[in-house]
């Protein structure tokens, strides 16, 4: 058994692509990545803001309005006709007032012409305080009651909780993924790349026991999920900082306290050889690496959807649900994080986790002992 | 002295979802001794691998008994796997282990203890010529010396019944030479040497005794010597022809 442990380690270890996932992309490449994004996003709604664009008006000639429009960063240009079917060129909203009505045509399609409605409304509803204000003055009104208070938002959150509630619903969520992705490219590797390269039947023609061959693949790939997905989320989370303020809570110090990192990491041992003894099992089934790929990308998304879910922060964990495969464990994390530990709640997501994992190596262990599917054609 | 291995009335059938049911294997016999070299010599598809496949306890047959060194291969196949070893033709190593790496861990497989490990391991190694290129990873090496590295894992195994399947395909003329020196080499030691091939020169220049498979059958079964005289023919592509028509004719 060492000796097959050592071998599938040494394997892992010289493989390009997992030291790849695990060191490259959360440290190097996926930050770069976010913090582009997020200039992107950022710099997008900026121009949005301050850009100025051109609206029609027609039959409308209201200094008031015209100014409360420019006040928008909107340009008005006096026509003398309303717009057919479409807007004119360079021109993303029309105003035409007709009796007591001031119709306001946009195009709904264009995220910009969207925009400039928002901004002319915002326009017309100054205009309409400001015509009431005038009103009321010049019949000798108070006008102090048109705005009977004010409304101001005091936080009482500290900058500490606003990032680790930020920090609860990702971390929980990378988690539980880097669980599903870390060992991924060794168990694959270790079953469906074996049998490619025909080394699996030497295996099996050496070691007396074919149980035995299974148990080491699934602990050796339990292992990487187990060791990478922690290297791989504080990858990530150093990566954030690092990428500055392009994102959420950078500036913010937030703050796990070991216990927690403690729960996390024991939750992580069952789970882990679960998705371990799940990967193995598929790689066994496929007739190739390539294959293998094939059916872990829709396994991805059907994992990530209820890991996402499980981080929504209006969907409360209760009783029943630690019997949820994956979600639970995406919920536990995220109760862990936000709230503490809940027992009940950790302890039966515990204990589920490790029924699964059973469950889950027992099935990899049957379909190897297979031979119509390990060695399909 | 148990005969090395013993095969009696194999048969294994596939599902295929286009082809339907394939028998691979149908009704195959043969019996080699220790210090013999058997050649399953065959076209493609003739079923070679999937027989060796089933003698090295790797899939199981649907009908029929192996004996390996008189261990019934069925019913005890943790017995039966500790007195073979098998190599998969042009494939079977792992390319970023190094020969070194990969012959100590299945040496350690097979239970050899450490100082025998590397005695023979340097032994081994000395003789296939490999100690330049020992701590390489093999998927930087040459076809031929990654056959090498495979034969060398066999080799210091040196279990009694030796399965090797096309164990010389791809390869060039001097490395060849080598793969079947070693194989020439374990018969004189005593082993039992079983191996498949579609070239008709491998299987005279190594075999004692050859089984023409076709189809999945044993279509014929005698020494080079011998088929030459039953077909009438002189060269060898023309005896191996000759053979498969028979099957055919019959
Ligand atoms: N696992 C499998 N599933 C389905 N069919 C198979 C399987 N293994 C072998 N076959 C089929 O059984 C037949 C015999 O195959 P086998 O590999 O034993 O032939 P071979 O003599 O080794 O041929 P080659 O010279 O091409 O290696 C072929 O028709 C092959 O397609
Ligand atoms: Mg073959």
């Amino acid at each position: 058994m060492r000796a097959l442990l050592l071998k599938e380690y040494l394997e892992i270890l010289r493989d390009r692509r997992t030291l790849f996932n695990t060191f490259v992309l959360p440290f190097l490449f996926y930050p770069a990545f976010l913090a582009f994004m997020g200039w992107v996003a950022r710099k997008g709604t900026e121009t949005y803001q301050k850009k100025t664009y051109a609206v029609g008006v027609v039959n409308l000639a209201d200094s008031l309005v015209l100014s409360a429009l420019r006040q928008e960063n909107l340009v008005p240009r006096i026509l003398d006709q309303a717009p057919g079917d479409s807007l004119p060129q360079a021109i993303k909203a029309f105003l035409v007032a007709r009796d007591d009505t001031v119709l306001v045509y946009y195009d709904g399609a264009d995220e910009v012409s969207r925009a400039v409605w928002r901004r002319v409304e915002h326009a017309l509803e100054r205009v309409r305080h400001q015509r009431l204000v005038s009103v009321l003055q010049e019949v000798g009104l108070d006008t102090s009651w048109l705005v009977p208070f004010q409304v101001k938002p005091v936080n009482l959150a500290t900058e500490e909780r606003m990032a680790s509630s930020t920090l609860a619903q990702i971390l929980g969520y990378l988690m539980v993924l880097f669980l599903f992705v870390g060992g991924m490219n060794a168990a694959l590797d270790t079953t469906a790349g074996e049998k490619e390269r025909r080394t699996l039947e030497v295996l099996l023609a050496l070691v007396p026991r074919r149980r035995d061959v299974v148990v080491a693949k699934v602990l050796a790939v339990s292992t990487v999920s187990f060791l990478t997905a922690p290297v791989m989320v504080l990858g990530m989370l150093l990566g954030m900082a690092q990428a500055g303020e392009a994102f959420l809570m950078a500036g913010k110090t937030f703050v796990i306290p070991w216990g927690t990192i403690g729960l996390m990491l024991l939750l992580s041992a069952p789970f882990a050889v679960f998705v371990a003894s799940l990967e193995v099992a598929i790689g066994s089934f496929a007739r190739s690496f390539r294959e293998a790929q094939t059916y872990v990308a829709p396994l991805m998304m059907m994992a990530v959807f209820p890991i996402v879910l499980a981080s929504l922060p209006f969907l409360t964990f209760t009783g029943w649900q630690v019997l949820l495969p994956v979600y639970n464990i995406g919920a536990c994390f995220n109760e862990l994080l936000r709230e503490g530990v809940v027992w009940s709640h950790y302890l039966g997501t515990f204990l589920s986790n490790l029924a699964y994992a059973g469950i889950m190596a027992g099935f990899t262990l049957y379909l190897f002992q297979r031979e119509d599917i390990v060695f399909r054609q | 002295m148990p005969p090395g291995v013993v095969v009696r009335n194999l048969h294994k059938s596939f599902y295929d979802r286009k082809r339907g049911r394939i028998h691979a294997v149908n009704g195959i016999s043969f019996e080699a001794q220790p210090g013999e070299i058997f050649a399953l010599l065959g076209p493609n598809g003739a079923g070679k691998t999937t027989t060796l496949r089933i003698l090295a306890t790797v899939l199981r047959p649907d009908e029929g008994s192996v004996e390996i060194q008189g261990v019934d291969a069925l019913r005890s196949p943790e017995q039966a796997r500790r007195l073979l070893g098998y190599h998969p033709g042009d494939a079977g190593v792992y390319h970023r282990l190094t020969p070194r790496e990969m012959v100590q861990i299945f040496g350690r497989l097979r239970g050899l203890d450490a100082p025998t490990l590397r005695r023979r391991t340097q032994e081994v190694f000395e003789r296939l010529g490999l100690e330049d290129i020992a701590h390489r990873p093999m998927g930087k090496l040459s076809t031929g010396q990654r056959q090498k590295a495979a034969v060398a894992r066999l080799w210091v195994m040196d279990p009694p019944v030796w399965i090797l399947d096309e164990p010389a395909l791809g390869l060039d003329l001097p490395t060849t030479r080598v793969v079947e020196d070693t194989l020439l080499e374990a018969r004189n030691r005593g082993r039992t040497v079983i191996l498949s091939t579609h070239i008709m020169e491998q299987a005279e220049y190594l075999a004692d005794r050859i089984g023409v498979i076709h189809h999945g059958k044993i279509v014929a079964l005698d020494t080079m010597e011998n088929l030459r005289r039953r077909t009438g023919k002189q060269r060898l592509r023309e005896v191996f022809l000759a053979l498969l028509d028979l099957e055919a004719a019959a």
